[in-house]
Formats: structure tokens, C-alpha cells, sequence
């Protein structure tokens, strides 16, 4: 295996899951920051995206390519159907109830999963690799599918931001700054409350489309609540309300946790006195990274809790800056 | 009838367990309006400091003789105090200065703070679930011996506490498994294969009794009176202490309890206290004594579920959260028994939502009207 091999190996499955993540969080950023609904659940919606994806493979008669191509319009309409699901219930609520009635929803669709014979159980389902397998080499593989995630995260910004900059995403936001002003000037809140929802899920289902063809496996432990924890983080710290921010702290934070797993050298440190394993115990730094991840983290929250971007967008300098897409600051809350 | 209400008895123990967690959730939520999600972190946090104490001061083991009154009751206060300072540090720490960011990013600190302390749990005690001491011996009252007619199993190994057997029913003979620390389990298929290679343990080794009436085991009754003491000694806090006063008035009114004086600061710091106390004095006893293991993700579940219970009840409010807590791990136990074994999350967080959709103010809170 040549270099370039291994490096596409190594960087392209990255790349894929960047783009993943990216699909998550834009969409994410949708309800949580346009929108100002706090979802705790968007992993559900994933889930759902990406076992649609893997039941389309597995069961579509024939399989192969027709099934692979079905199996995205079917993550996106499953998880949007979900969405719709899952949105009509929680209109009624707001901040930090919504969350946890989303987080509910997705701890309910893992144990349903994890209990149906169908999807595998806890085990997940293993499927064929319909691009893997009909090119003869690893490269191409990775080269198609990276052209793919790319197509996918950009038609993702595409239409979100446009559907931000409309007559439409000024109702969203309206109902972010204020529901009360915008229902009076208006907007219908249960139609674009439950559009929010849809909409997000839908990308979400895609995402979760994209990630099962690339790994040809899907298990419960892929969409745990702490998955859901890390986007929201991602969302949050990017900015609420700024795709250019979400894009930067996702890929930030998507990539910090490998180089320093790559980077942190195995040096042994002592990080506990432990009588029951005999004395100190020692820990190479390297295993270390969850830790300061952690609490690079909390700093981060810390220093800047408006986020990174705190809701504006990173644009060209040599363009003229037009009306801003996100409003300045942190929702109310 | 008699299994009826030996899986409601097993679902009040439960109950207490999430009353015990639910507790510091609402007390904090009702001051700082913050949903503490690492609330099941101190939870665990406590069950360590527990099995600490109980390891290098007095000398515990998995299969140790019964330990002293002390030693049981020093682990309990030790683990209390020690999650208690834990909590006013970190609130002290990551909460305070975040106070004014607005609570969706306390949430993600909170979010954050309980992703730190269950990496450095793994790094620093280790990723495995670890056997608690053994601290005192389970028993049921009432109780007798089952008839050697009706036996033909043994107690599955050394340590642990499943006791196998087989019983005539009107269905036949049906084997059950019981954990002595929860009588009440319908057995699940799980279980079911692991009596195969149990059966053939020589019946020496066979410590077997039956349980022909409605019976409480001493671990049970100690959970039962830990709550009470725990909600009396709450109660008097809350309602007849200087410092549960500034508490009502500061969950009242955050701003104008400051203005009159009140060290805000102070009453927040002593909220977290109280509420980590009983969080470290629950992780101990439930998670260590009576469920026998401690790991450093132990906290995750029950602190979810904790929180479904302090929302069930009426999120701020002390009783309801104590409430809430019964009804849910009576709930849960039911299902079990009479539903799925499997399907019991589902079902709590069915609950959950249904709550918050129906009476999102829950049972004993006070519906909030919002100010335009």
C-alpha cells in the first residue's frame, strides 16, 4: 500500500465523517440556533436516517446500486416523518423542557431498536458495502465517497441558507427572538415550528444515509445520548444562529480529539492514588485525550459562552457585507 | 396478589433510590433554574467515596464477613460530605461565573462537567465495573426453607447474590431466578440460560429459601428509612432553619431575595451541598451496598431517570421530587413484572413526555404563569 493509499485511507475516512458531522450540525443549527427550539434528540432523528438507509440495503429486492440510491430518499423521508412526530408533541414546550422531551424521544427510539429483531438488536446490522464493492480499488472508493459527503454537506448549506435568507427563515428567526411579536405579526408558529422540525430532521435522515453507506455497519451505541451531547456542543459553541461558526467548531472539535490522540505523547503520568491497585496509577498521556477534551471543553463554555462566532458569519473579506442571516447574540432564554 | 405487592415493595426500594437522586435536581433547579446534568455523577461519585472508605478504613472485601455499624454508617456520612464539597467546588467553579450566559449554556456546562467526571472516573479508576464490599448480609423476613421437593438448583456461585430455583406452579414447574436484593424480577430469557450451568452446582452450595408471604428484605427497609430521614431532615431544613428560609426566598425571587441581603452566593453553594449530599449518601447505598458495583458510568442512567422523576413530580418542588421518584420506580418495577423487562426505559421516558406534554408544571409543582 502505497502512501497515498495510506493517507487517503486515514484522512478520507475523516473527511467522510467531518462531512457527517457537518450535515448534523447545520441541521441542527436549524432548530437550536435559527429557530431557537432546543432539541437534545437530533442523534434520534440520525438514527432513524441511517437504519432506513441500512434496511433499504439489506432488504430492497435485487439490492445493489438502485437499492443504494433508494436508500436516501428513504433516510430523509423516514427521519422527516419522525420529525413531524416528534414535533407536533413538544410545540407546546420551551428551553430546557423541549430538550428533554427530545432527549426522551431519542432514548426511546434507541430502546426500541435496541430491542427489535429487525435492526439487529444491540449487535446493529452489518451490510454490504454497495460502493466498496464495485470498485476495484480502496482509492476510488474513498474518492467517490468523499466527492459524495462533500456534495451532500454543501446542497445541505445550500438550501439551509437559502431557506434562512427567505421570507421563511425571517418567520423562523422572528419566532427565535420573540414568538409572542411573531405570532402577532403573523406567523403562524405551529406550521413553521413543526417546518423547523421537518426540515431538520430530513437532514439529519440524510446524514444518517451518507454515514451507514460509508460504514456498512449500524449499531444502537452509534446514537447515543452522548453523541447527541457533542452536537448541540458543536451548535453552541459555533454560535447559534451562524452556519460559518458551525462549520468551524464542528470541524474544530471533530478534529481536536484525534490530533491529540495522534499528537499527545505516551508519556507515563500519575493521575490517581489507588490503595485497591496498588499504589499510584500511572496513565500515558495519550489515553488522556477524553479528559482534556473535557475540560477543554468546560473552558471553552467558560471563556466564550456565546460561542465562537457568538452568531455572526465568517465572510469573504472582499465582499460587501450584506444583511446579516443571523442576528447578533445569543437568544433569549 | 402476593407477588403483587412484593413488586410494588421492590418498586418503592427502587422509588427511593430515584427519590434519593431526584431530589438534588429539583433543589437546584428550583434555585438556579439549572438542570444539573451531572447530578448522576455525584451519584457515582458518592458510591466511590463509599466504597473507598469501606475498602482501606475497615478493611472490606466482595466476600468479607459483615462489616460493623460504623464502618456502614461512616461510608455513608464520608461519601455525603465529600460529593457535598465536590459539588460546591464545581459550582464554585464552572456554574458561578456562568450564571448570567443564560441557561441553555449553563446546560451545556453542566452537559460538560458530567462528560469530564466519567473520562477521568475511566482513566483514574478504571473503565471495569468493580465489586462493592461486602457490607451486611441480605435477609427477607418473613421466611422458610424451601422443601427439598421443590429444589433442584443452587446459588449460582460464590458472591453473587441470585439464588436459582424451581417451583410447581399450575403451569408446571417453572424455574425462577431470584435476586435476593430484588425480589420481584419476572425472570427474562437473558437470565434463563445462564440456570443451565448453574443446575449443576452440587446442592451443598445451595442456600435456598421461599418466600410463601409478602416479604422485605433488612437492605430494603435501610433504603426506606434513609429517605425518610432524608425528607424529614429536608423538611426541617427547608421550613424552620434561617438558611431554608434565604433558600425559599431566593427560589422565589432571585433578584429581590439579593436585594434584601441575602448572600446569594452562599445559598446556592449550600443548595449544592445538600443536594450532592444526598446524591453520595444514595450512590453508596443503592449503587454500592445494595446493587453491589460500582463503574464509573453507573450514574448516567439513574441520573437520567432521576431527572424524569424530579419533572414527574413538579421540577423545584422538594415533595414532588420525592413523589415522583416512588411513582416512577414503582411504575418501572410494574411494567417489568407485568410488561417487558425490556421496554422499561421506553416506558419511562414515555412518561416523561407525557408529563411534560400533559402538566408540564408536574404533579406538585406550581404551574408558572409567564410574565409578558
Amino acid at each position: 500500500m502505497g502512501d497515498f493509499d495510506r493517507a487517503i485511507s486515514f484522512w478520507g475516512h475523516h473527511i467522510i465523517m467531518v462531512c457527517v458531522w457537518l450535515t448534523l450540525t447545520l441541521s441542527l443549527n436549524l432548530i437550536n440556533g435559527f429557530c431557537g427550539l432546543f432539541s437534545l434528540g437530533h442523534q434520534g432523528f440520525w438514527a432513524v436516517g441511517a437504519y432506513a438507509a441500512a434496511v433499504t440495503v439489506v432488504h430492497f429486492p435485487g439490492g445493489g446500486w438502485p437499492a443504494l440510491l433508494l436508500s436516501f430518499p428513504v433516510a430523509i423521508g423516514a427521519a422527516a416523518f419522525f420529525g413531524f412526530l416528534v414535533g407536533l408533541p413538544c410545540l407546546r414546550l420551551k428551553g430546557d423542557y423541549l430538550a428533554i422531551a427530545t432527549l426522551g424521544f431519542s432514548e426511546i427510539l434507541r430502546n426500541l431498536i435496541q430491542n427489535s429483531e429487525t435492526l439487529g438488536q444491540s449487535l446493529g446490522m452489518s451490510f454490504p458495502n454497495i460502493i466498496r464493492l464495485s470498485v476495484s480499488e480502496r482509492r476510488s472508493f474513498y474518492l467517490i465517497y468523499i466527492a459524495l459527503a462533500l456534495i451532500v454537506v454543501f446542497a445541505t448549506l445550500l438550501i439551509l441558507r437559502n431557506l434562512i435568507h427567505s421570507a421563511h427563515g425571517r418567520a423562523i428567526q422572528a419566532i427565535r427572538d420573540d414568538d409572542r411579536v411573531a405570532e402577532l405579526l403573523g406567523v403562524n408558529l405551529t406550521r413553521y415550528k413543526v417546518l423547523v422540525f421537518v426540515t431538520g430532521a430530513a437532514f439529519a435522515g440524510l446524514a444518517g444515509a451518507l454515514f451507514a453507506n460509508y460504514n456498512a455497519q449500524v449499531t444502537p451505541d452509534d446514537f447515543s445520548f452522548n453523541v447527541g451531547v457533542l452536537m448541540v456542543v458543536m451548535v453552541v459553541l459555533g454560535g447559534m444562529g451562524s452556519f460559518t461558526g458551525t462549520i468551524v467548531a464542528t470541524t474544530l472539535l471533530y478534529f481536536v480529539p484525534i490530533l491529540l490522540s495522534l499528537w499527545l505523547p505516551q508519556t507515563l503520568v500519575p493521575v490517581f492514588y489507588d490503595p485497591t491497585q496498588g499504589g499510584v496509577v500511572y496513565r500515558e498521556l495519550k489515553e488522556l485525550w477524553q479528559v482534556l477534551f473535557s475540560l477543554l471543553l468546560i473552558g471553552v463554555v467558560l471563556v466564550r459562552p456565546r460561542g465562537i462566532m457568538g452568531g455572526r458569519e465568517l465572510r469573504w473579506p472582499w465582499r460587501k457585507a450584506v444583511a446579516p442571516g443571523g442576528s447578533h447574540g445569543c437568544p433569549r432564554n | 396478589m402476593i407477588d403483587f405487592i412484593n413488586y410494588l415493595l421492590n418498586g418503592l426500594s427502587l422509588g427511593c433510590i430515584y427519590a434519593l437522586i431526584a431530589v438534588g435536581y429539583s433543589m437546584v433547579y428550583g434555585i438556579i433554574k439549572l438542570i444539573n446534568f451531572a447530578h448522576g455523577e455525584f451519584y457515582m461519585f458518592g458510591a466511590f467515596i463509599g466504597y473507598y472508605v469501606l475498602v482501606t478504613f475497615f478493611g472490606g472485601v466482595a466476600n468479607g464477613p459483615d462489616l460493623s455499624f460504623l464502618a456502614l454508617f461512616s461510608a455513608l456520612v464520608i461519601a455525603g460530605v465529600a460529593t457535598g464539597f465536590l459539588a460546591v467546588f464545581i459550582e464554585r467553579v464552572v456554574y458561578r461565573p456562568l450564571r448570567s450566559a443564560g441557561r441553555i449554556v449553563a446546560l451545556l456546562a453542566a452537559l460538560g462537567v458530567s462528560l469530564l467526571m466519567q473520562n477521568a472516573g475511566q482513566q483514574t479508576v478504571g473503565a471495569k465495573d468493580r465489586t462493592f464490599p461486602h457490607t451486611f448480609t441480605f435477609q427477607r423476613f418473613p421466611r422458610s426453607e424451601i422443601k427439598a421437593a421443590d429444589v433442584c438448583a443452587g446459588v449460582p456461585a460464590a458472591g453473587d447474590i441470585a439464588i436459582v430455583y424451581k417451583r410447581r406452579t399450575e403451569k408446571g414447574m417453572q424455574t425462577l431466578v431470584e435476586n435476593i436484593a430484588m425480589r420481584g424480577n419476572k425472570i427474562d430469557e437473558r437470565r434463563c440460560k445462564r440456570i443451565a450451568d448453574i443446575s449443576s452446582m452440587p446442592e451443598s452450595n445451595a442456600v435456598l429459601y421461599q418466600y410463601p408471604a409478602v416479604t422485605v428484605s433488612n437492605a430494603q427497609g435501610l433504603i426506606l428509612i434513609v429517605l425518610i430521614v432524608t425528607a424529614a431532615a429536608l423538611y426541617g431544613i427547608v421550613q424552620y432553619t434561617r438558611f431554608g428560609r434565604a433558600m425559599r426566598a431566593v427560589s422565589h425571587d432571585f433578584e429581590g431575595a439579593a436585594l434584601m441581603g441575602i448572600d446569594v452566593d452562599r445559598v446556592v453553594a449550600g443548595t449544592f451541598f445538600i443536594g450532592a449530599f444526598v446524591a453520595g449518601v444514595g450512590g453508596t447505598l443503592a449503587g454500592g451496598m445494595y446493587y453491589g458495583q460500582v463503574g464509573p458510568l453507573m450514574g448516567l442512567m439513574p441520573g437520567l431517570k432521576a431527572f424524569v422523576a424530579a419533572v414527574f413530580g413538579g421540577i423545584g418542588s422538594i415533595p414532588g421530587a420525592l413523589l415522583g421518584g416512588l411513582l416512577l420506580g414503582t411504575s418501572e418495577k410494574l411494567v417489568e413484572a407485568y410488561g417487558s423487562s425490556l421496554y422499561s426505559d421506553a416506558f419511562t421516558f414515555a412518561i416523561l413526555i407525557l408529563v411534560l406534554v400533559v402538566r408540564p408544571s408536574g404533579l406538585l409543582g406550581r404551574p408558572t404563569s409567564e410574565k409578558l
